[in-house]
């Protein structure tokens, strides 16, 4: 068995089932992003898959490694096809335990869901012996059906359902139908009406094969009377070949594998995830494949809350941020007024990184992420009147003091959002600092958003990003968060850091469309 | 299948992808005037005109080969505009027809869906003939690739067999209705369900005849092989009656299916003579007010560059029925032109006739210069401040760089961008920096860029600091320091934005006063 998740550890559906979903998930926004997935890819059930992290750089990279595979059409239309073939096979084996238990019909179904079963693993194996992908995953995945296609008992099981099936594939008919008169015969016909008029049109030179008309004349999947009148004659005609299938099956009733199964649910998480991200894109909402990389610089060009996105309508406008840190800083101070959008770009940058874990493109137009192994979010409790505020500080401390306990190496980022708030300003100012310094000696990946403006500040360790307001005087919340010391801000900056379009900004951009190399 | 007609693309490219913001440009560069003498009331013409002009070509072949038809269109306008009206008038009639029958389009009846699509089939037929007589008396007249293979292609490929089938089918579909035999093959599939249905015969009613006679009375005799389906068996009726629906309207879609590779073939070719004939119009228009005309020379594609001598303004030629005021533009090397001086002097007038030749030129057509020679752009761009926006607030240059950067989001290397009075911010220190970024980015990607600008201190800033890539152009003036609208090269001017009126305004009192 093989797993899609992890180049060494199974992951195993049942145990993922009963995991606990990480306490980010709802301060990031995750469960009604995840919900819309899983919604758009008609409710799979891939959900106990979103909380598998990775645990490594390296299975960070298997993932990726697939996901960047599934982004080439040749590859996903493979895949998509597979999936869809094991369903129906799916489907076909629920028709037969659903049939009255000497219905011959019930026995076909059967027989076809072996046979389609089987076509879907031999086809991917094929064409991916044309097109093969350079995911390891992806190569796993090919040498286990490889290995299911070629165990004797199963090579054995295939030849004979093939065999049925080609009896029955030999059987044909036609019907005349006049003013007066219906007759069947068993006689086949070939000659098509159509290509008359069509060989008439083309000269002479018309595609000869012959055009059915392959709509659901009879749509249920029981036969119509018609269906069923056909049918009993050709069982009467055939009446061994009937008797030899009920013998056959009736030992081969188990078809598709629980492994099986079981990779297939894992594609379908990356294919759902493909699926949302081109739905988005679509709707103008960029997403790149991160870089993930040991050391610790970090850019996330354009990202956002995708969260946010999911509900907008088509005359709602995103407004996009950048993140960038070097390689020697540590934590990010994000300051500004209320209702700026500075918890809308945390819930966008710890997305980032979540997605980024997962080895999936994250909702940013450029970005590179450091690697860590734990997300750790602590969101500001909303403390009410003065007797709650202290239990509100308490309960963000206790928090804290958690995150602190799970905190093994420097390989982890955390999302501290407006904390203290119910404490008097000069408390929550110390409080703020000296938790602060404490992250920083811990070497993690600090996000740090606060409304206490003292916080602000450049240092060698830890940068500030500010929300801009237009400055007209209206003090109108623009959403765009730079990094800029407040005093430097000019009322056309913000409107040019809005657009993009200083110098390098420009240019990057026009190089970008151009598909100038930019490295 | 009928070869599709190559009038406006050689078949290097099917066709250019429109460039980005058209509406705006058009707006910009007052296209609708320009189109409207094109369309001589003709709403296909004016539409098409639109859409050829939106895509500017890219490919240097393709360039060529559309102004070889034009040529040949314009030096045969009596055949292009025959074989146009010709089309038209057979696609009127489908129109009318697909109208007064339109109820009987919907019939759930599949012999009536037979009889319309045959009766619609027989017209696109009729059209053809009519088009292929039309062609015949001119082909040998055209000597562009793009008529000449247009007017064989059609001639070669046209089989009069057809015509009399299809003439056939029409004169028997009625007696379809009276009572016809259908037969149907199928196959047994999946779950033993009935697939690959397949329409092997369908034979009309016909009037029995002494042989008709004989052969009907062998017919009701069951063959060997064959077994009758039970009239008591109702349901089995009722199904055989709904997969002979099934095989009757496959067999209508069947003539759907050719009627429309008829109708999207005249239809194709009548929007690629649209253009030519809207180029007709244009040139008769201009022709009658003796004003010059040329095809453009693009003698190195690759290269940014456009040189002209007496470029005008197409919109006042239209417009004033008048020849306007002409320039000329010779500084190969700029990537940048300045274009300062007083207001009212000409300069937006200017830009457009810029604007407008470029995008001509890109489509294949003459231009408004006595000479022109131009590389070929990636993208054309405008961004025009509207007068009744040129107010130095906020909300202005919000509007005006959001604009800006949509083009950013698209624009490519190798494009040209008409900036006009852009970049008016509420301080001049702010608009210099915003202008210096913006420009030094354009230059940074062969981007070309002309630009009208109040901005005195930015303009001289940039012709003094690379004057080998910076053009400035002014209005000129006449000996008595009238203008003459015509733009000349200088060095960056005052523009005086408020200097002249307040000049004009308080000139004489000042006089006085001092």
């Amino acid at each position: 068995m093989i797993s899609l998740f992890h180049p060494t550890i199974l992951t195993s559906y049942e145990d993922l089932k009963s995991k606990q979903k990480p306490s980010f998930f709802k301060d990031l926004g995750l469960d009604a992003i995840i919900s819309k997935i899983i919604e758009q890819y008609g409710n799979a059930d891939i959900e106990p898959y979103f909380v598998e992290l990775s645990d490594s750089l390296e299975t960070t990279k298997f993932r990726n490694e697939i996901m960047v595979e599934l982004q080439n059409p040749t590859i996903r239309k493979i895949v998509t096809e597979f999936v869809e073939g094991v369903h129906k096979a799916e489907q076909y084996k629920a028709n037969y335990e659903a049939m009255a238990p000497h219905a011959p019909q019930k026995w076909k179904w059967l027989l076809d869901s072996i046979i389609v079963y089987y076509t879907a693993m031999e086809t991917l194996c094929i064409k991916f012996n044309e097109t093969t992908p350079k995911a390891i995953g992806l190569y796993y995945m090919h040498r286990f059906f490889y290995d299911i296609l070629n165990v004797d008992d199963i090579k054995k099981l295939r030849m004979k359902a093939f065999e049925l099936n080609d009896e029955f594939e030999k059987m044909s008919f036609r019907i005349t139908l006049n003013k007066d008169r219906a007759t069947f015969s068993m006689e086949k016909d070939e000659n098509d009406f159509t290509y008359r008029l069509r060989n008439a049109y083309h000269h002479g030179h018309a595609d000869k094969r012959p055009q059915y008309f392959e709509e659901a004349v009879f749509p249920t999947d029981e036969l119509s009377d018609l269906e069923q009148f056909v049918s009993d004659l050709f069982r009467e005609k055939n009446r061994l070949l009937y008797r030899d299938m009920e013998t056959f099956l009736a030992l081969n009733r188990k078809v598709v594998s629980d492994d099986v199964l079981e990779i297939v649910r894992q594609l379908e998480f990356y294919l759902a995830y493909t699926g949302f991200v081109t739905d988005m894109k679509k709707k103008g909402f960029p997403f790149s494949m991160p870089k993930i990389s040991k050391d610790k610089e970090l850019y996330l060009g354009d990202c956002y809350d995708v969260s946010l996105a999911i509900t907008f309508s088509e005359d709602d406008e995103m407004v996009y941020n950048d993140i960038v840190k070097s390689n020697y800083e540590k934590a990010m101070i994000v300051i500004g007024p209320e209702k700026s959008g500075k918890t809308t770009l945390g819930k966008a940058f710890g997305q980032c990184y979540y997605f980024g874990n997962m080895g999936l493109p994250v909702p940013a137009r450029i970005a590179k992420l450091p690697y860590v192994n734990r997300i750790f979010t602590v969101f500001g409790v909303e403390a009410g009147d003065k007797d709650h505020q202290e239990r509100a500080i308490r309960s963000e401390l206790m928090l804290l003091k958690k995150s602190f306990a799970e905190m093994n190496d420097t390989r982890f980022v955390i999302i501290a959002n407006e904390l203290f708030m119910g404490a008097p300003t000069v408390d929550a100012l110390n409080m703020n600092r000296s938790l602060l310094l404490e992250l920083l000696r811990r070497h993690g990946i600090v996000f740090y958003i606060t409304d206490t403006p003292e916080m602000s500040g450049n240092s060698d360790q830890y940068v500030t990003l500010q929300a801009t307001v237009v400055g007209d005087g209206s003090n109108r919340r623009t959403y765009r968060i730079i990094r800029k010391d407040p005093e430097e801000l000019s009322y056309s900056d913000s409107i040019v850091d809005k657009y993009k379009l200083n110098f390098d900004h420009i240019d990057f951009r026009i190089k970008n469309n151009s598909g100038i190399d930019l490295y | 299948m009928i070869k599709h007609a190559r009038l406006l693309y050689s078949g290097e490219i099917s066709a250019q992808e429109p460039i980005p913001f058209f509406e705006q440009i058009s707006e910009d560069l007052q296209l609708n005037a320009i189109l409207l003498t094109m369309g001589s009331n003709d709403k296909n013409i004016i539409e098409n005109c639109r859409r050829i002009l939106s895509m500017p070509i890219t490919v240097p072949s393709e360039l060529l080969y559309r102004q070889a038809g034009v040529r040949d269109a314009l030096e045969h306008p009596k055949a292009v505009t025959s074989i146009y009206n010709s089309i038209s008038e057979s696609l009127t009639n489908i129109a009318n027809f697909k109208y007064n029958r339109r109820h009987q389009a919907k019939s759930q009846d599949p012999y009536d869906a037979i009889s319309y699509q045959v009766a619609l089939l027989e017209l696109a037929v009729q059209g053809f003939e009519a088009l292929k007589s039309n062609v015949s008396k001119y082909y040998e007249r055209f000597s562009s690739q793009n008529f000449k293979s247009f007017c064989d292609d059609l001639l070669a490929e046209y089989d009069e067999r057809f015509n009399d089938f299809v003439h056939e089918r029409a004169k028997s579909v009625d007696s379809l209705s009276l009572g016809s035999e259908i037969q149907i093959s199928a196959t047994i599939g999946e779950g033993l369900k009935m697939r690959h249905f397949l329409v092997n015969n369908l034979e009309e009613y016909r009037a029995k005849h002494k042989f008709d006679l004989v052969d009907s009375l062998f017919q009701t005799v069951i063959k060997k092989d064959e077994l009758s389906i039970p009239h008591s068996e109702t349901k089995l009726l009722t199904d055989c009656s709904e997969l002979r629906r099934y095989g009757l309207l496959h067999i209508a879609d069947a003539y759907a299916q050719i009627f429309d590779d008829f109708a999207t073939y005249l239809t194709d070719l009548r929007d690629q003579l649209a253009f030519y004939y809207g180029c007709i119009n244009l040139y008769a228009a201009i022709s009658n007010i003796q004003c010059s005309t040329c095809f453009p020379s693009f003698e190195h594609p690759e290269q940014n560059y456009i040189l002209a001598d007496g470029l005008y303004d197409i919109y006042y030629a239209v417009t004033d029925l008048k020849a306007p005021v002409s320039s000329s533009l010779t500084k190969e090397n700029a990537s940048v032109t300045l274009i300062t001086g007083t207001n009212n002097g000409g300069k937006t007038t200017f830009l457009r006739s810029l604007g407008v030749s470029q995008l001509l030129a890109q489509s294949g057509l003459f231009v408004p210069a006595k000479s022109m020679s131009t590389g070929i752009f990636k993208g054309i761009y405008t961004l025009f401040s509207k007068e009744h926006s040129r107010r130095l607030d906020s909300s202005h240059l919000e509007d005006e760089l959001g604009a800006l950067s949509k083009i950013i989001d698209v624009m490519e290397t190798h494009s040209l961008i008409l900036l006009n009075e852009a970049f008016a911010s509420p301080s001049e220190k702010e608009s210099v920096a915003i202008a210096g970024d913006v420009m030094r980015a354009f230059t940074n990607n062969q981007i070309t860029c002309f630009f009208v600008t109040h901005i005195y201190s930015f303009a001289k800033k940039l012709y003094e600091e690379d004057e080998e890539h910076t053009a400035c152009m002014q209005a000129g003036k006449d000996e008595q320091g009238q203008r003459t609208y015509e733009m000349v090269y200088g060095e960056p001017g005052e523009t005086g934005y408020g200097m002249e009126i307040y000049k004009d305004i308080l000139g004489s009192i000042l006089k006085k006063e001092t």
